[in-house]
């Protein structure tokens, strides 16, 4: 390889530098580094099971974060569709049925997806001071609750 | 026009297509970096803060490979980190697979529509094929070495 070569992977990698570091600081959509850093990031610490979510939040408003095919194919009762992939109209409807006091559980389809803590995060960022929570387990604990299936 | 004119444009094209959808990467992701992050969080392999450092920084690392693919000079050297990106996004695809993570892809921001890992493997490995056919000629004469390979590019 030419003595340039190495200097020319050098300047590759470092010419994202400067507009990385612009978007870490400024972008309106940053990570939270403060939270990242001290380590206090919300992994799972806004996650209830559903014995909690009906013990803290009874009333709480339910957000389906999976795909619209399984929304419609079986729901919580009463759960809204908020799917990141069409998040302007799912949004509106959330914002038209909320009343602003209620608490948000976001649900997707099981304990391995991550949708759900996404849509959390993005409304907890959106909604401002809601109370955000994210389902343990998904749709799948909650019909394993309901005995084997509960849709509309 | 003679069959290696042919091939020369051809090779040029593929490199082209491959940087416009580096550069489509890239810009997609550049929207929301938080959710970047989370996509990168989710394969689990990165502690989240460094995941957080990926999610600014590859956007633009993407967008720098895809200007380097249609300079002569950096021809090379982009097409070999090109490469490089293409291996470790495929690492990290196959092993969400095989774990059975059933998470977004995170490979264009939200504007693939949340491709599944197999999905964006497939298309990957079509990239992969596209950059190494558009610097075929570069791999023959690589005994040659890349300053004379690029002085080639940049006089073609």
């Amino acid at each position: 390889m030419s003595p340039s070569a190495p200097r020319l992977a050098l300047f590759l990698l470092a010419v994202p530098l400067a507009p990385a570091l612009a978007t870490a600081w400024l972008h309106p959509r940053r990570p939270d580094w403060q939270a990242l850093v001290s380590g206090s990031a919300p992994a799972n610490a806004h996650e209830l099971s559903l014995a909690d979510v009906r013990a803290r939040a009874p009333d709480a408003l339910w957000i389906d974060a999976r795909p619209a095919a399984n929304f419609a194919a079986g729901s919580v009762p009463g759960a809204l569709s908020l799917h990141q992939d069409d998040w302007e109209t799912g949004f509106t409807a959330l914002v038209d049925a909320w009343d602003g006091a209620r608490p948000l559980v976001v649900y997707c389809g099981s304990a391995d997806c991550r949708a759900s803590a996404e849509v959390a995060e993005r409304l907890r960022r959106d909604l401002g001071d809601a109370r955000v929570y994210v389902l343990r387990g998904g749709w799948e604990a909650w019909k394993a609750a309901q005995g084997g299936g509960v849709s509309r | 026009m003679t069959q290696g004119r042919v091939l020369s444009l051809s090779r040029r094209l593929a490199l082209a297509v491959v940087a416009g959808l580096l550069a489509w990467a890239g810009a997609a992701k550049l929207g929301d970096p938080s959710r970047f992050a989370a996509d990168i969080a989710n394969y689990r392999l990165v502690p989240p803060l460094l995941a957080a450092m990926a999610a600014v920084y590859l956007p633009w690392l993407e967008i720098a490979l895809a200007t380097g693919l249609l300079v002569p000079r950096l021809r090379a050297v982009a097409r070999l980190f090109a490469l490089g990106l293409l291996l470790v996004f495929c690492a990290a695809l196959a092993s969400a697979w095989a774990r059975g993570l059933d998470i977004r892809c995170g490979c264009f921001g939200g504007a693939d529509g949340g491709a599944s890992a197999a999905q964006a493997l497939a298309r990957n490995a079509v990239l992969a094929t596209l950059l190494f056919w558009g610097g075929a000629r570069s791999v023959r004469l690589s005994s040659r070495g890349l300053t004379q390979i690029n002085s080639r590019d940049a006089k073609g």
